[in-house]
């Protein structure tokens, strides 16, 4: 009985204390803009999280939550909101386990998604993710 | 933290108890100092300044190892933590602990029977720890601490210090050229209080 009992545990031992690891080795500059009916969204959250997705090329385009591999650990990484132009401005750490990032944006009651930032699109740190029309 | 109480009591009990012989010119282990105060005060333009705030408590300690005249060589190192004030550029963390060591050099000028300044330029390895939740950032930089301590005897071997530094760091983060500057220059001011020990100085 006991040695079922610490068979159970110890994977939830070691998952529950998972971390999410990053180096602050490399930086990728993410900008933006942001637009709902066509005027410029201010102060809308934007959050970038760590994902295990593999794109297969550098677009950026409206990704869906239940495509999004999120791994055990969905904290986001990088956290700001847009200015009065609409403009978003992060940089993200270099994670120890993922390449790959998707932008999610909230404001009011909608969250969506943009994905992915990754090596096709961040091979000089930098991407800039367009005009997103929320 | 018994192991540092314990280096810090021999080292003072050592400083105070050593012959004074004032005609030495060449000498070991001669000053030993631990300070505390604000660190990350008024910093530049940057990534890692507009991150944090003003850093309190401040550690610092130093160990003069070689010592010829009034110059010294020796060892510092420096412990402050820092609360995260902006997300922005830096990324969610909640707080900002920082490790500095490397060599110093300095010159000590006797000012008065009781005083003396002690200028000081240093080399500064830091590491930065962040943490939020179960997420962990570690990052490096490389500094130049530019110095000066006043130092005013307060009987035997002790001397109570006043001291402020500028510290220009370099992170070592590998970033777009546009914005290499910003990520990477991180500069500040640093305020302590603290004391000195030390041998054939006043």
């Amino acid at each position: 009985m006991k040695k079922a009992l610490i068979l159970t545990l110890t994977p939830l031992f070691f998952s529950s204390c998972q971390k999410d690891y990053y180096e602050g080795d490399e930086r990728i500059i993410v900008e933006g803009k942001v637009v709902y009916n066509n005027t410029p969204l201010s102060n809308a959250e934007v959050n970038i999280y760590p994902v295990y997705n593999k794109p297969s090329n550098g677009s950026i385009s409206e990704v869906y939550y239940n495509d999004i591999f999120f791994g055990d650990n969905r904290n986001n990484i990088s956290k700001s909101f847009t200015d009065n132009s609409g403009n978003l401005s992060l940089s993200i750490p270099r994670n120890e386990d993922a390449s790959v990032y998707v932008v999610e944006i909230n404001y009011g009651n909608n969250t969506k998604y943009y994905g992915y930032v990754s090596r096709y699109n961040a091979g000089k740190f930098y991407v800039n993710l367009g005009t997103i029309i929320f | 933290m018994k192991k540092i109480t314990l280096l810090l009591v021999l080292l003072t009990t050592y400083l105070s108890n050593a012959q004074e012989d004032n005609t030495t010119k060449v000498d070991f282990v001669s000053s030993f100092q631990f300070t505390f105060g604000f660190s990350n005060l008024a910093p530049n333009k940057s990534m890692m300044g507009e991150a944090h705030e003003p850093a309190f408590p401040t550690f610092t300690a130093r160990l003069s190892i070689f010592n010829y005249s009034r110059f010294n060589i020796g060892l510092h190192t420096d412990l402050h933590f820092m609360s995260v004030k902006s997300t922005k550029y830096y990324g969610n963390f909640d707080s900002t602990d920082a490790v500095t060591i490397g060599p110093f050099v300095s010159y000590y000028q006797p000012i008065s029977e009781n005083s003396l300044l002690e200028p000081y330029i240093s080399y500064d390895y830091t590491n930065y720890y962040s943490n939020y939740e179960r997420k962990k950032l570690h990052s490096e930089s490389d500094g130049l601490g530019l110095g000066i301590d006043y130092q005013h005897k307060i009987g035997g071997r002790a001397y109570v210090t006043f001291g402020l530094k500028y510290s220009f760091n370099k992170m070592r983060t590998e970033t777009h050229p546009n914005w290499e500057k910003y990520i990477n220059n991180y500069n500040f001011m640093s305020a302590k209080i603290g004391f000195t020990f030390s041998k054939n100085r006043l």
